[in-house]
């Protein structure tokens, strides 16, 4: 019989090599928050996908959300960026605010707030544009016509999103002609290129090979600092790799949101334990 | 735990044969297998004989059309001296040779008289130095009782301007002046007034001579103006001198020949009542037919390209009635249709697929749009009728109502084609539109439509081209009756491709059979030429997603 504490060091040790203390960006304590959730819930109908949730996500630090499939990982990041008022039937209860403004509330509009959050998707896709014009079209849309503005910003978010090198030659080739990992990292990109001020990734890598996730991880890193990035993720390797903070949601509850240090080496809820240890999920 | 079934199988003693018992297995498989191989084959045999069958059918019809309609491209034509004099106006006959009198078709004779004359107006002109120009040489016309024929009492005294006198008078009417001015402007001719003017009869224009032959009509206020100048004898048919001299002339030219003759150089049985224009006798005696013969030998008639065929329009002459009018109407027509439809029907399934809540009232338009593709055409036509010509009032025959109905008719088709486009975009597209804070318009225009036109185009073009072959609502409006010209405005009655071979199918005389056959093929040349379109815009369009 394994007891509680020996179970407790196995995982201790399985993570502490992947765990990160990295101090925050202005150097405090703990981050200020960007994003609050009070008693934060949103409603597929009658059923409860994500139930009261109460936490602050960190500015400029990336949040891992993890859990296993149907926990409300998804709608709580579609509901950041209100992407679940395009689905019928779906409502939210509670406060969500960005910056100390309503999320949800009736001067917030919906637009303004989607240029000012960048989303990545599961399945990469891009728009069957050029390259070149996928990374554009947020500027575009920003009301930005000038060729050399455009072309700058192109180039350096191609270099943030580590996809220059590949195809700084051909900018002007379909979209579709480039790999799973090319396509991911040119979404990156093209959320990138509205300088948003959060990053919303959902389960970015799951569909790409281990190469192509190192690279998008060693992104992530890059991007910390500057941006406030939300990532979802199955991989709790990754989370455990990648955040500072981390959520674990089950059945749309949540369990724990802590500092990554504590979570998962020292986990509060003996749920989170059960799930990091493997046990379930 | 292993069912019974799994059980037996996995004791089953054939699983693991060996020697003989193994070959007779084995045999016993393989014509299983050959069984099936053949049924197989026999299935294929099935299909591959329907496609047979079908093609076989296509092609005895093809085949049967293009038989009957070839001959129509060739129209018999007899070379032959035509005399321009006056005296044809009167005979139009003796223009032509006797030995070809009889043989030329009404339709020709009729467009050689109309060559040989033309309107005249009686024109006040003033010849001495006041007068420089033609134009100002015009004097305004003052009619009175005495210019009246008898039955028209009371009559009150008018005088024409200048103005309206001057858009009478042609621009050979203006030369005939300018001729005068330059000889010896005091020669009298006709009546002349005090101030030394001359009544001139001088050639009208072009709209005077369209009024004339009853082609076409005037504005109102010159329409009561010339009406009354031919009341008043002051314009007549007379025979063109200006054109053919003062004595006449005599051209050698081909003219059309009687559909008869046609008939009988195309080589059917010219003794068979029912072959030709008079269904009851035989239509050309013995005689006739080896004057014919003659002629043919010495190269005087002869069997022509029919360019008539798509440069006229319908008409009661057999050998004269072509589709040009059919074909301008149905340009016309379909045209207008598409420019509706399209906007209209895209516009309806972007607010159907994009916009719209997923609600009752959506779902009965949805509904009632799937009917309506379903409902047979000719009660699209009884609509166009209680509605649009009895209630709106458009007038009957016309572009305007024809091209309503078909509007009613091809819209339904349209949204349904637009629809699956649409929806054939993935919505991962559509979120990441979303996502990057595009509004809805935007994500439609910037993504859903570039991704969708070609489907869009496709279930378009399939639809105009039922519209373009659609008969039985437009016979209800009218679109059959007859109409030789095309038409230049929406209101003007027009005929339609499908309308004028009903029209002409219906007649007994081969000669209006043999053109509606070479009608269809024209139609069907259309048809295959919008639908290959509809392939080619599709094979194109690469799925870029």
């Amino acid at each position: 019989m394994v007891t509680r504490s020996e179970r407790r060091d196995a995982i201790s040790s399985q993570f502490q090599s992947l765990v990160k203390n990295r101090p925050t960006p202005d150097g405090t304590d703990d981050g200020d928050a960007i994003l609050e959730l009070d008693d934060f819930s949103v409603f597929y109908g009658d059923f409860p996908a994500v139930h009261r949730l109460r936490l602050g996500m960190p500015r400029r630090q990336i949040t891992a959300i993890i859990g296993p499939s149907g926990c409300g990982k998804s709608t709580l990041l579609n509901a950041i960026n209100r992407m679940t008022d395009l689905i019928p039937g779906a409502r939210v209860s509670g406060r969500m605010r960005l910056n100390g403004e309503e999320v949800y509330g009736n001067r917030m509009d919906v637009i303004w707030l989607r240029r000012r959050i960048g989303m990545v998707f599961q399945k990469p896709n891009p728009f069957p544009k050029s390259i070149y014009d996928n990374v554009a079209y947020g500027p575009r849309l920003h009301g930005k016509r000038d060729r050399d503005e455009l072309d700058t910003i192109v180039e350096r978010t191609l270099k943030e999103s580590a996809l220059w090198e590949e195809v700084q030659t051909r900018l002007h080739a379909n979209a579709m002609s480039l790999s799973g990992g090319q396509q991911q990292r040119l979404c990156i990109a093209r959320a990138l290129a509205i300088e948003p001020q959060m990053v919303l990734l959902d389960e970015p890598t799951s569909s790409l090979d281990p190469q192509s996730t190192a690279r998008i991880e060693a992104l992530l890193e890059e991007l910390r600092g500057h941006y406030t990035v939300i990532i979802v993720t199955h991989n709790m390797q990754q989370a455990a790799r990648v955040s500072d903070y981390t959520l674990f949601l089950y059945e749309g509850e949540q369990i724990e949101f802590a500092r990554n240090t504590q979570l998962f080496l020292n986990p509060q809820q003996e749920q989170t334990e059960e799930y990091i240890a493997g046990r379930f999920g | 735990m292993a069912t019974r079934r799994q059980q037996s199988a996995r004791d089953d003693p054939r699983r693991d044969l060996a020697g003989a018992a193994w070959a007779h297995e084995r045999e016993a498989e393989l014509t299983r297998l050959r069984r099936r191989r053949r049924r197989d084959q026999r299935f294929r045999a099935y299909a591959v004989g329907a496609v047979f069958l079908a093609s076989a059918f296509l092609l005895f019809f093809l085949s049967d059309l293009v038989m009957k309609g070839w001959p129509a491209l060739q129209q018999a034509e007899i070379l032959t001296e035509v005399r321009f004099e006056p005296d044809i106006l009167d005979d139009i006959g003796v223009a032509f040779p006797e030995p070809v009198r009889d043989l030329v078709s009404r339709a020709a004779k009729r467009s050689i008289a109309q060559e040989a004359e033309i309107a005249e107006i009686r024109v006040p002109v003033q010849l001495d130095a006041a007068a420089k120009a033609p134009r100002t040489a015009v004097q305004p016309l003052s009619i009175t009782q005495a210019d009246m024929p008898p039955w028209e009492r009371d009559f009150e005294p008018t005088t024409i301007p200048r103005k309206q006198l001057l858009t009478l008078v042609g621009e050979r009417g203006l030369d005939q002046i300018r001729t005068r001015l330059i000889e010896s402007p005091a020669t009298p001719e006709g009546a002349t007034s005090a101030s030394g003017s001359v009544a001139m009869w001088l050639v009208g224009s072009p709209k005077l001579q369209r009024f004339m032959r009853g082609q076409g009509r005037l504005p109102e206020s010159l329409h009561e103006t010339a009406a009354l100048l031919e009341r008043a004898g002051q314009v007549r048919m007379g025979f063109d001198h200006a054109a053919f001299g003062p004595d006449g002339k005599t051209l050698r030219r081909w003219v059309l020949a009687d559909a008869d003759v046609d008939q009988y150089l195309k080589g059917y049985d010219y003794m068979r009542p029912g072959n030709y224009a008079k269904p009851d006798r035989a239509p050309i005696s013995r005689e006739t037919a080896e004057r014919i013969e003659r002629l043919h030998a010495a190269g005087r008639i002869e069997l022509r390209f029919n360019d008539e065929f798509f440069l006229r329009g319908d008409s009661k002459i057999p050998e004269a009635a072509g589709m040009r009018a059919a074909i301008i109407g149905s340009v016309y027509v379909v045209g207008l249709v598409f420019l509706v439809v399209l906007p209209l029907g895209v516009l309806t399934s972007i607010y159907l697929e994009e916009y719209a809540p997923d609600n009752l009232l959506t779902q009965t338009i949805e509904v009632n749009i799937n009917n309506l593709a379903a409902i047979p055409s000719i009660l699209f036509g009884v609509l166009g009728l209680a509605a649009f010509i009895n209630f709106f009032g458009m007038p009957r025959s016309s572009v305007m109502v024809g091209t309503a109905v078909l509007v009613l008719m091809t819209l339904p088709v349209v949204i349904i084609a637009s629809r699956a486009a649409l929806r054939a975009v993935p919505d991962s597209i559509r979120y990441a539109g979303y996502a990057m804070g595009a509004s809805r318009w935007q994500v439609v225009q910037h993504h859903v439509l570039p991704l969708s036109i070609s489907g869009i185009m496709t279930g378009s073009i399939i639809g105009i081209a039922q519209a373009m072959g659609e008969t039985a609502p437009l016979l209800i409006v009218g679109l059959v009756s007859f109409v030789p010209e095309g038409p230049t405005t929406p209101l003007d009655p027009t005929t339609v491709m499908p309308a004028q071979i009903f029209s002409w199918w219906s007649m007994s005389l081969r000669a209006f059979q043999e053109r509606a056959a070479l009608a269809i093929l024209v139609l069907l040349l259309v048809l295959f030429t919008l639908n290959g379109l509809a392939v080619l815009i599709r094979a194109r369009s690469e799925r870029k997603w």
